[in-house]
């Protein structure tokens, strides 16, 4: 059985990890950085300049990156009634959101009476961006975020952060809120540099191309407009539980969607992913960032074990996989990343 | 003394290879971008540039997030010389 550390969830086969004599992990055993009070209250500081500064200058003041999740729901409910925030509600639909959550989306931007609208990309190209993803070697020029991330979020949230951004620039709204937990992003507030990302994307997108048609563009791409965009991830200044997020969420009338893994709260291809990381990289996706929260005391490690090992039903992994147009046999033949185009069968 | 480039240099390198690469003897490039020698993607930058924020104390201004500023881990470590000069 693989070693797990006694404080978090991160197990052994996790990447450059080690274990002291207690089998606390070198992750929770290696301190903050030294000056980390003072950069989370700079943080802080600056996020409440901005959406002050931001108010009222546009008809829209934020586009909520809104999933139909927990995490986004409550955090739509933040920058209304809170944040007093005129906002845009956006859902990239990725053809995975389950019925629940689709209901749970109408029932709360009807509730907070915010404008909201539903983008749904062409199936077609998103099941050859996921399969791409999992079994080519679509993200093999990004780096190292197979530690913190699955193939197929990696390329999903791609697509939204674009769409977001693209939306954001022609309603010409300043500021763009995701429900981004304290372990899936580094900080609080992030100015759009829309050089960078188009340089990014110039230096990708022979391969991309390549990998997923010249559609890769519409989806991938941004325009070139200097309309200034920050990217404000609230659960990093406001650090929310989520025991305090479900309590918080029920008066909105929303309803935790059944057949989901342990770590979502609306896509039912999440569980899919998860199984080609484990397979592919040897770890949970979500450990990282489940090990990040327990440090940071927004959740338990019980917490944190179950949502890692809760099983979702053969029959609607099954769904999934045939939406997907994926076997559990291509599953099982999962390597060490990929090393050229996906070899697996595009009919979907 | 602590504050020499080279030293920050090894700095990174060491939270690199600890916190983010997913095969820790992968090499790292000092005088060549991150972004374009496949090591990190754009949040892995930020996640850097977060670090040394928390790390030295130092607010890092968007302005100065430039390839020329911040292309490579020696220039990273040059700036951080140079800004705690700056600020001392």
């Amino acid at each position: 059985m693989t070693q797990v550390c006694t404080r978090c969830v991160l197990p052994a086969s996790f990447p450059n990890i080690s274990f002291d004599a207690e089998g606390v992990c070198s992750f929770c055993a290696q301190p903050e950085t030294k000056h980390q009070d003072e950069f989370d209250a700079r943080q802080r500081r600056e996020f409440e300049s901005i959406v002050q500064t931001s108010k009222g200058r546009f008809p829209y003041d934020a586009l909520c990156c809104y999933s139909g999740g927990k995490d986004s729901t409550y955090m739509l409910k933040m920058m209304v009634r809170d944040l007093g925030l005129n906002v845009l509600a956006f859902t990239l639909d990725n053809g995975f959101i389950t019925e629940q959550s689709k209901q749970n989306i109408v029932k709360v931007v009807e509730m907070l009476a915010v404008d909201h609208l539903f983008f749904k990309p062409a199936r077609a190209f998103m099941t050859r961006m996921y399969k791409e993803a999992v079994f080519g070697d679509l993200n093999k020029a990004r780096g190292n975020y197979v530690t913190r991330i699955s193939d197929i979020c990696l390329s999903c949230i791609s697509v939204v952060n674009t769409c977001a951004a693209r939306l954001a620039l022609s309603y010409r709204i300043p500021m763009i809120f995701a429900g981004f937990t304290p372990g899936q992003i580094p900080r609080a507030v992030i100015k759009n540099n829309h050089r960078f990302y188009r340089q990014t994307f110039q230096q990708h997108k022979e391969h991309w191309n390549a990998r997923l048609g010249a559609h890769a563009e519409q989806y991938l791409d941004l325009p070139d407009d200097s309309f200034e965009i920050y990217q404000m991830s609230p659960y990093l200044v406001f650090e929310k539980s989520e025991a305090f997020i479900l309590d918080q969420i029920k008066e909105l009338g929303w309803v935790h969607p059944e057949q989901l893994d342990g770590c979502t709260s609306n896509c039912a291809l999440n569980v899919v992913g998860n199984m080609c990381h484990e397979k592919k990289y040897g770890f949970h996706p979500y450990a990282l960032e489940l090990s990040k929260l327990i440090r940071k005391g927004l959740l338990s490690r019980d917490e944190a074990m179950q949502k890692l090992a809760q099983q979702v039903e053969e029959r609607a992994v099954e769904q999934t996989l045939i939406q997907l147009g994926v076997s559990r046999a291509d599953i099982q033949a999962l390597g060490k990343g990929g090393t050229g185009p996906c070899a697996v069968s595009s009919a979907a | 003394m602590a504050n020499t480039s080279d030293q920050h240099i090894a700095k990174l390198v060491d939270y690199l290879r600890r916190s983010v690469l997913l095969n820790p003897e992968e090499e790292i490039p000092l005088d060549r971008s991150l972004l374009e020698a496949g090591i990190l993607d754009s949040y892995g930058i930020v996640d850097l540039l977060t670090f040394i924020e928390g790390e030295y104390g130092l607010a890092i201004p968007d302005e100065d997030i430039t390839k020329e500023k911040m292309g490579s881990l020696r220039k990273m470590a040059n700036y951080i010389v140079q800004r705690r000069l700056v600020l001392s």
